[in-house]
């Protein structure tokens, strides 16, 4: 084969091909593109922290949480905190069943377990929503980030908020992806009126100052995650399509759309074959910055009391009641602003080095090698 | 109508009538509505086996031309008739089944391959449209193809951005001749590539002709290449054919201005003939508002009053041979730039 010989010896330049091409293994576009994106220490960076948060999201009750990871309970090998962690997904959570007796309300997996048990812990050995009775307390060993005015450990409640964050940042994002791409491709793949009326509907939910337009439907509907996620997702999905269209009409005139079409190809092929590959990218440099204004709005809404309701976590609603709270124990303010502000950090730093990184334009600056 | 007759020998192919290809665009607040004439009424006969060379400046309609022939942009009027059946009446699986038999072949090598799909894929793509093979045996294909135009057929699985400019050129030959096709229109097929390589492309476009039976609409700027490559000649002025005539006798005997001073315009591969005459003075002008009766009258040596009231036919003229038309009111009088 050419590929194994080629690494040694250049190209054997056959009787009728013009110029040896360089034969290395082959290069997609995607793995190009990712050449260039690891030359931005900043996306790489912004990267490093949007793959910590998901794990720390994926893994929240083994990071902090009231039962072990591991224990040997009543003669038997048990791993609540494993089986915690695991039916949090959708599907494995009818697949495994609850770790009996861990999962029953009121049960004390640290009363529970005598000494002699053999038992792993989370670092953080606190639920977040088991109470202590030191409230307001400053960082300690045992409470990382202190607690707050009911006892609850700030860190696993910090830990458990980047649940909702994540989530919000996908899910939302995912409908407004979805969404705005099918809008804006039919917008600008066929054209003629079906712009026209996608284009003014576009402009008329721009019109309304979304987080204003979201606090106005979430007063209407029952404050929780699910209802958050979808809100957002509803209103953000104008900028993608926007974009897509935009794409769209540019690829759409390329010479090799023409000359699909003048193969005879269909509507969808050319859409999906042609523009959709082509447009992607882009695409996702507006998602990334997306994400990062939904885990906002998100934080916005939970802070307002009209996103995800206490007990349960979330960085907002812990940004809320540090600031209750802010003259007793100004410690708490920080965890949730920090974390929120590396999140909208990171996720707009990997949207700007995507950006450069499928511009061709780019590399011919800097010092980027492709 | 005149209808430019240039099917002695051959039966027509693709017969193209009065085609007329506009596009309007509001302007404005006001919404005012401009139409750009890019095609007014050409006629064209594409003999089986031939080739027909379409010249001009760029901006005088050619690759609209090409384009609107194959049904890619749609026709103001006109008809077009491929193979006994008219293309712009064709319903869509008609036109689908009709689009196998003619293809397209690209000036940017860049821009007509797909950057996000293999070689392989690239050149596949007709035969998976039209189902002309299936599984395994459409790779056999695409290798054939590939080998038969200078390329390896294992680089199936590379993408486009591997490959040179003349090798891209290559690839989309490849992919226009994959459902073996009748007719191609060649749009500027070698004006983007090396001197060395334009040679190449077009030996291989000329093989490929009497190998497969192809008949080209040639596109092109280049008085040489065309002068090389094509049975007959056409030359286009703001929309309209100017003089159409086989290729010796256009050369030898140019009979239109405009043609006239496009040949003494190329440049000649001969250092002592140094410094040619500018004769062509000022810009082609806008196909929005295009001047009165004969298009070129405004940089015509030779303009007369008549010129800017009426549009001269496109017809034979005394002392030519039948198959040379010119559409000059002054073409009797055989007057010649020097």
């Amino acid at each position: 084969m050419v590929d194994n010989s080629a690494t040694t010896v250049s190209c054997a330049t056959t009787v009728s091909c013009t110029t040896a091409i360089p034969c290395t293994t082959t290069i997609s576009y995607k793995r190009r593109v990712w050449r260039r994106f690891r030359t931005h220490r900043r996306g790489m960076f912004g990267l490093a922290m949007i793959v910590v948060l998901v794990g720390v999201a994926m893994t929240a009750p083994l990071i902090a949480g009231n039962v072990p990871i591991l224990c040997h309970y009543q003669g038997a090998w048990q791993a609540p905190g494993v089986v915690d962690c695991l039916r949090r997904f959708p599907i494995l959570d009818r697949v495994i069943p609850p770790s009996y007796p861990f999962s029953k309300a009121g049960f004390d997996a640290k009363e529970a377990l005598s000494e002699d048990d053999f038992s792993l812990w989370p670092p953080v050995a606190y639920g977040p929503s088991e109470t202590t009775r030191v409230s307001l307390a400053g960082p300690s060993k045992r409470h990382w980030l202190g607690t707050d005015e009911v006892g609850r450990d700030v860190f696993s409640r910090m830990v458990h908020g980047t649940v909702v964050s994540v989530q919000v940042g996908i899910v939302s994002m995912g409908i407004a992806g979805v969404l705005g791409i099918f809008f804006g491709a039919i917008a600008g793949y066929f054209g003629r009126w079906v712009d026209a009326v996608v284009s003014r509907v576009i402009e008329i939910v721009i019109c309304f100052p979304d987080f204003f337009l979201i606090l106005t439907v979430m007063v209407w509907l029952e404050p929780n995650i699910t209802n958050v996620m979808v809100v957002i997702g509803l209103t953000r999905w104008t900028g993608i399509a926007r974009y897509t269209r935009g794409e769209f009409l540019r690829l759409k005139e390329m010479d090799f759309v023409v000359a699909a079409r003048a193969n005879g190809a269909g509507a969808a092929r050319i859409v999906l074959r042609h523009l959709l590959p082509n447009a992607l990218a882009p695409i996702l440099v507006t998602i990334s910055f997306g994400v990062a204004q939904a885990i906002l709005i998100e934080a916005g809404l939970s802070w307002l009391g009209f996103g995800v309701q206490p007990p349960a976590p979330s960085w907002g609603n812990l940004l809320r009641s540090a600031y209750d709270h802010y003259r007793d124990a100004p410690h708490l303010v920080y965890p949730p602003c920090i974390a929120i502000f590396l999140a909208v950090l990171a996720h707009n730093l990997v949207g700007d080095s995507l950006r450069d990184a499928i511009d061709p334009r780019v590399h011919a600056t800097g010092k980027v090698k492709v | 109508m005149i209808r430019v007759d240039t099917s002695i020998d051959t039966e027509s192919l693709v017969r193209a009538c009065d085609i007329k290809t506009y596009f309007t665009r509001s302007t404005g607040l006001l919404r005012s509505q401009e139409v750009v004439k890019a095609v007014d009424g050409v006629s064209l006969d594409i003999p089986e086996k031939r080739t027909v060379g379409l010249v001009g400046e760029s901006g005088c309609g050619k690759t609209t031309l090409g384009r609107t022939i194959l049904r890619l942009i749609p026709a103001t009027s006109g008809s077009v008739v491929f193979d006994g059946a008219d293309v712009f009446s064709a319903d869509r699986s008609a036109l689908r089944r009709m689009r196998r038999h003619m293809q397209l072949i690209f000036q940017d090598p860049v821009g007509s391959l797909n950057p996000r799909m293999t070689i392989g894929a690239i050149v596949a793509e007709p035969i998976v449209v039209h189902n002309i093979a299936r599984g395994r045996e459409i790779a056999d294909r695409v290798a054939v193809l590939l080998e038969r135009v200078g390329l390896r057929g294992e680089h199936q699985n590379r993408y486009p951005h591997e490959f040179s400019g003349g090798q891209r050129q290559r690839i989309g030959i490849a992919r226009a001749l994959a459902s073996s096709p009748k007719f191609i229109v060649c749009d500027e097929p070698v004006s983007a590539l090396d001197v060395s390589i334009q040679s190449q492309i077009l030996n291989l476009l000329s093989d490929l002709r009497e190998e497969l039976g192809l008949s080209y609409l040639f596109i092109a700027h280049d008085l040489a290449v065309v002068r090389h490559f094509c049975d007959t000649v056409s030359v286009m002025y703001l929309g309209r054919i100017v003089e159409s005539a086989p290729t010796d006798e256009l050369f030898a005997n140019p009979r239109h201005p405009y043609t006239q001073a496009l040949l003494q315009s190329a440049p000649v591969p001969d250092p002592s003939r140094r410094g040619g005459k500018r004769i062509l003075t000022g810009e082609v002008p806008s196909p929005i508002d295009p001047p009165t009766g004969c298009a070129f009258h405004p940089r015509c040596p030779f303009a007369k009053p008549e010129c800017s009231i009426s549009y001269p036919d496109l017809i034979t003229r005394d002392g030519l041979s039948e198959r040379h038309s010119v559409a000059c009111h002054l073409a009797d009088d055989k007057l010649t730039i020097t």
